[in-house]
């Protein structure tokens, strides 16, 4: 069980992180050149699905200490940026860097989208870490000093998902949701060939922490996140990621 | 090793195979929209044979209903894909419209509400005109903004004084 005064191992590493804006209705998104306005680089590739009006461009983003696949989604009411490993490692989880670095990097790049994006009415930053441990048993240990409770070691399927929302300091009216799904996760693999059921490789089970972050300005709010508020709306959700993955499930 | 590929489970959670009971504070995308977009499709591919009667339920009305009620958000982010980008009959989705500012549905009431704002300016007199009843059945002074917008914009003059008469009645 946590001390909420206390900062732990801050050595969460990022398996995905999300930007999602939701858009105003007076938006209207056409032909657009995001991705290459961000990355000064033609997108890897680009698909579109007409039926569902998806659009979607992905390429290699590499920063400074990140690298990974940038992922742009445009569809009729949102929009998401989307960054995530390039490839499978050959052992460990996938992993696009120290989420503290991961984090600056990518807000970095969505503040600057957030100067040339279309009028918006939410925003969101979704981010999925990870913290290597020996066994399930001392994950569960680990765990618990993020919680304000105490996980029995002997225990198993443990998944906690907490919403606790937060006051904007920006806009009066505004609730910021921050929503945290805290567990033990198990990388193992599997080998799959054609005739034969599917069975576990010999290699080593692996496992880690889990923390899924979705933090998110409130559904309820009637206004718009004008341009000169919502590079400050993000910062905030930027700051409430980080605190939640430094000080645990807090209030 | 042979014939094989060698995966990687990540996770050993179970993926919500249903996708009904979405958490509204949730801001994850799903990933089952064209079986939901087929089904919407065919919805309003029937509803083009049917006779609407103003204010009168409706074979496609239910239908519309039921649909939102299963698939909450999901389903009206299809709708709003067939009405948004016109791949509708307009009277039908005019119809659409008018049931979908009417319908009890607390989880799907902010996607709904989007879909009406965002409609009010669509090019079909049809579709615009079942937007603002729609509006003027949630009656939430949300879609002021959005209203005003379109007042301006209006160049059919019976809609126009309709719309103006909503707007007086959100702001009252």
């Amino acid at each position: 069980m946590h001390d909420t005064s206390t900062t732990h191992n801050t050595d969460w590493k990022a398996q995905s992180l999300r930007l999602t804006a939701f858009l105003s209705p007076s938006a209207q998104v056409g032909e657009q050149d995001w991705w290459k306005v961000l990355t000064g680089e033609l997108p890897d590739s680009t698909t579109s699905q007409p039926k569902i009006v998806v659009q979607k461009q992905e390429g290699k983003f590499k920063s400074e200490k990140i690298e990974g696949q940038l992922v742009l989604s445009v569809q009729i009411s949102r929009i998401d940026w989307q960054l995530t490993p390039l490839d499978m490692p050959e052992s460990g989880f996938p992993t696009i860097g120290l989420f503290s670095d991961a984090i600056d990097s990518f807000s970095e790049l969505m503040l600057r989208w957030l100067e040339i994006a279309p009028p918006i009415q939410r925003l969101a930053l979704g981010a999925v870490l990870h913290q290597n441990t020996v066994s399930a048993q001392e994950g569960y240990e680990n765990l618990s000093k993020y919680l304000t409770f105490s996980l029995d070691k002997d225990s198993s399927e443990f998944l906690y998902r907490i919403n606790r929302p937060r006051k904007s300091q920006n806009i009066s009216d505004l609730f910021i949701n921050r929503l945290s799904t805290w567990g033990v996760v198990l990388l193992a693999g599997f080998v799959l060939s054609p005739n034969e059921p599917i069975r576990y490789s010999s290699k080593p089970t692996e496992f880690a922490l889990s923390l899924e972050l979705d933090i998110n300005t409130s559904a309820d709010f009637s206004g718009e996140l004008t341009p000169d508020k919502s590079p400050e709306i993000l910062q905030e959700l930027v700051n409430f990621s980080q605190e939640i993955a430094e000080k645990g499930d807090i209030k | 090793m042979n014939n094989s590929t060698y995966e990687r489970k990540v996770d050993t959670k179970l993926p919500d195979s249903k996708g009904t009971d979405r958490s509204i504070i949730s801001t994850e995308d799903h990933q089952h929209k064209e079986y939901i977009y087929s089904q919407i499709e065919s919805i309003f591919w029937e509803a083009k044979r049917e006779n609407f009667e103003d204010g009168m339920e409706s074979k496609f009305s239910q239908n519309l209903f039921s649909f939102i009620r299963k698939y909450s958000q999901d389903a009206v982010e299809s709708i709003t894909s067939l009405i948004v980008y016109e791949k509708v009959n307009p009277e039908v989705a005019g119809e659409a419209l008018r049931w979908i500012g009417r319908i009890e549905h607390p989880d799907s009431y902010g996607f709904r509400r989007w879909l009406l704002e965002r409609s009010i300016i669509l090019p079909s007199a049809h579709v615009r005109d079942g937007a603002l009843l729609g509006i003027a059945s949630m009656d939430d002074k949300h879609a002021i903004k959005y209203l005003k917008d379109a007042i301006d914009k209006e160049e059919c003059n019976d809609l126009k004084e309709d719309m103006i008469q909503v707007l007086e009645q959100l702001e009252s």
